[in-house]
């Protein structure tokens, strides 16, 4: 009993030092934003490599979503009856709910991770003493152009993903369920989805921001070498995926409030 | 003996980590175009202690200075702009793997000189034929021995413009031909005015270019002053270090 | 390719190794202690966020479409039962036990230690992979059971103080039926057993120092939370077809 508690009191204390120099790192992250003086060029690279190459595992993973909604959709269907009710349900939940957070915790292994492990490489390497050395701030050169690249790649990501979230229902319920997809397409258009594509783009413009501060702050803080790295990583990502949802609730909890 | 116009200085440097007490009261200065080098065995905080001048480092006591700026006060954002001013060159060579060579360098320009990419790799190519490295300017550092990598991070280094120079053990790894030219450029910048600030137990570039010598032991400032007093000197630690005999305190 | 092919050689490898009961039972209660203890903190608050998240969507909507919440503790349950408990558990695995599994793996490779192990005629998937799977597998049960309790309670506080639902009116069990609860048992069961096998490969591919590891880890994540999803959809189905 005793070493758990200590454990868990550990990891306790930890976590709170965490949360503050996440805080921080935040905060330097939009004061390097600001003046804009961005490298177009690294900015474009950054948004090809992390944007683009996310976009296939981002499609599927959305597609299997929506393919996944509508089955379990169809157990509430199937008791009430209301064939066209399953549009509207798979919906709402793909493009509020499931499509943000699911999307995110993707793009968070896939670029959350990398992005850690390419930092902490750089620190454990001297490169990033390097950079102070040479009067270049870390802050503005490495994390500021990749803040922006996650933050909009995400968002455009999260677009493409409610759409074919919503084309995934849409063969669920023709190949697998047998009922038209015009009535699921129909049950879609009943419901009023503006309000909940809005709320899951800002859901994912959060996400963005927590994955890119916590990826940074977790590669910049790397030491003890390779497995120093290996440490970070592990938990940049575990880190990621709580702050994904904290984030997720004190949006949905604001947005009912309005 | 020190000039009237100390560049850098500390003041009763102190300095560990954890347990382990590095320095103990070290106090330097660096005197205006002269160079300055750091000479002492390994392991004794040379690097430690001229990393405070730029502010890598905190001092658990005592001060350190750059003219009127006191160094070790200020935030990362004020550093800045000193950094730009005096500029430490690691040991290792720190490019930038996945960058060229004047990639690597026009990065530095990009970044200070505020122009755009294009110009930036004109001054940087400029920046490698003045130093005579025209030759590595589309090669990758990876691909580059250690003599040429640490030339070219030294030509990135100089693309700043520094009024002061620190090179932590420029040619220490190297062999005799590479660490000639890497001494050559040395002897280019003081000649050019630039103060330098040398970490290194090379006695051959002792020799070949120190002004003053600053020899580091056991935490402590051992001896202080010029070349021909470190190299003749009665002191048993020094003699030992200067004629690496077994025997001895080291 | 080469992926698939470890994934193969590992999956015959533990089957066999469970066929003839070479598993040493301690080694494995060690692992699922280790496993479940490790990630017992974090599955517990990310589930009560998914299940206040979860409440909170379910109740805005009832209100929009049917008027009264008398069915939304039961939909609640039957939701987190049979996907949202075991699929969040599962990718919390990937992301919290997957990534651990392919940084070590991945260091003992590149370190060489993985090629020591074989020259010393150890067999490095009995050695290190085997107790993982089985472990992670027992662990993902009872942290889906564990995660789904806790999202269960922390949604019927949001409809108490946001809803006011009385938790009397939500802890309700008259959706859940047996179908259900197997499909839950299932998916936990498959997770458990996929992210190290997953993993495990990921960290046996691992090249080329730091880098390759960290480059195996991102792979690791990456490719575990994907699978988890792809078979949630087909178990999903496969229970839809069933019923």
């Amino acid at each position: 009993m005793k070493p758990l508690l200590a454990g868990f009191g550990r990891e306790l204390l930890d976590s709170l030092a965490r949360v503050g120099s996440l805080n921080v790192m935040f905060y330097r992250t939009l004061r390097a934003l600001f003046p804009p003086r961005y490298d177009r060029e690294e900015l474009f690279r950054q948004l090809h490599r992390i944007g683009v190459r996310s976009l296939p595992i981002v499609v599927l993973t959305a597609l299997l979503v929506g393919v996944i909604m509508v089955l379990q959709s169809m157990t509430y269907v199937r008791k009430t009856g209301a064939t066209g009710f399953v549009g509207a349900g798979a919906g709402l939940a793909v493009l509020s709910e499931l499509g943000p957070s699911l999307i995110g915790l993707m793009f968070s292994g896939r670029v959350g991770a990398n992005a850690a492990a390419e930092l902490g490489n750089m620190v454990i390497s001297e490169q990033v003493e390097a950079l102070r050395a040479l009067a270049i701030d870390p802050i503005r050169f490495l994390v500021a152009p990749r803040f922006i690249a996650i933050v909009t790649s995400l968002v455009l990501l999260t677009v493409v993903g409610d759409l074919c979230g919503l084309v995934g229902g849409a063969m669920a319920c023709h190949w697998l369920l047998d009922i038209d997809w015009r009535t699921y397409l129909a049950g879609l258009m009943e419901v009023d989805l503006l309000d909940d594509f809005v709320v899951g783009l800002c859901k994912a413009a959060a996400f963005g921001g927590v994955i890119s501060t916590v990826s940074s702050n977790y590669g910049l803080t790397v030491t003890g070498g390779a497995q120093g790295v290996g440490r970070a990583v592990n938990g940049c990502v575990v880190t990621t995926a709580l702050g994904i949802f904290i984030a997720d609730y004190v949006i949905t909890w604001v947005w009912f409030q309005i | 003996m020190t000039a009237a116009h100390p560049v850098a200085r500390t003041v009763g440097l102190a300095k560990a980590f954890g347990a382990h007490q590095v320095l103990a009261g070290v106090t330097l200065e660096l005197s205006e175009g002269r160079c300055t080098f750091v000479a002492g065995p390994s392991g004794t905080g040379k690097s430690v202690l001229v990393r405070h001048l730029v502010g890598l480092l905190k001092p658990d006591a005592g001060e350190v200075w750059y003219k009127d700026l006191r160094v070790d006060v200020l935030d990362e954002e004020a550093l800045l702009g000193l950094r730009r001013r005096c500029v430490y060159v690691f040991q290792h060579p720190t490019l930038f793997d996945s960058m060229t060579v004047t990639e690597n360098v026009a990065l530095v320009v990009k970044y200070h000189k505020g122009v755009k990419a294009a110009a930036a790799e004109g001054l940087a190519r400029a920046q490698l034929d003045r130093m005579g490295l025209s030759r590595l300017a589309e090669s990758r550092p990876p691909e580059l021995p250690a003599g040429e990598q640490k030339l070219v991070s030294l030509a990135r280094a100089l693309a700043l413009e520094p009024e002061t120079l620190i090179l932590d053990e420029p040619t220490t790894g190297l062999d005799p031909y590479a660490a000639f030219e890497i001494d050559a450029h040395v002897r280019r910048l003081k000649e050019l005015g630039v103060t330098l600030l040398v970490i290194s137990h090379d006695l051959q570039s002792i020799r070949r270019l120190a002004d003053e010598v600053v020899f580091l032991f056991d935490r402590k400032v051992r001896y202080e002053g010029g070349v021909d007093g470190f190299f003749h000197s009665a002191d048993p630690v020094l003699d030992q270090f200067v004629h690496a005999r077994v025997e001895g305190e080291i | 390719m080469a992926l698939l092919i470890t994934i193969g050689q590992m999956l015959s490898l533990s089957l066999w190794a469970l066929v003839r009961m070479r598993l040493g039972g301690r080694e494995m209660l060690r692992q699922v202690y280790e496993t479940g203890n490790r990630s017992l903190l974090f599955v517990g608050i990310t589930m009560a966020f998914i299940g206040m998240i979860g409440v909170y969507e379910l109740a805005s909507t009832m209100e929009a479409v049917l008027p009264e919440y008398s069915t939304l503790g039961a939909a609640t349950l039957q939701g987190l039962t049979r996907e949202m408990g075991p699929i969040m558990a599962g990718l919390l695995l990937a992301t919290r036990v997957g990534t651990g599994m392919a940084a070590e793996i991945g260091s003992m490779q590149v370190s060489d230690q993985v090629d020591a192990m074989k020259l010393s005629s150890v067999d490095p998937v009995e050695l290190l992979v085997l107790p993982r799977l089985f472990a992670t597998s027992v662990a993902s049960l009872g942290l889906a059971a564990v995660g789904t309790t806790i999202a269960f309670f922390s949604g019927m506080c949001v409809a108490w103080l946001g809803f006011s639902i009385l938790p009397d009116t939500f802890m309700s069990l008259r959706f859940v039926v047996t179908a259900d609860l197997v499909m839950g048992i299932c998916k936990a069961l498959v997770f458990g057993f996929t992210v190290p096998l997953v993993s495990c490969a990921c960290g046996f591919l691992a090249t080329g120092g730091s880098e390759g590891v960290g480059r195996a880890t991102t792979r690791a994540v990456v490719l575990s939370s994907f699978i988890v999803i792809v078979e949630d959809a087909l178990i999903t189905y496969i229970g839809e077809v069933l019923s």
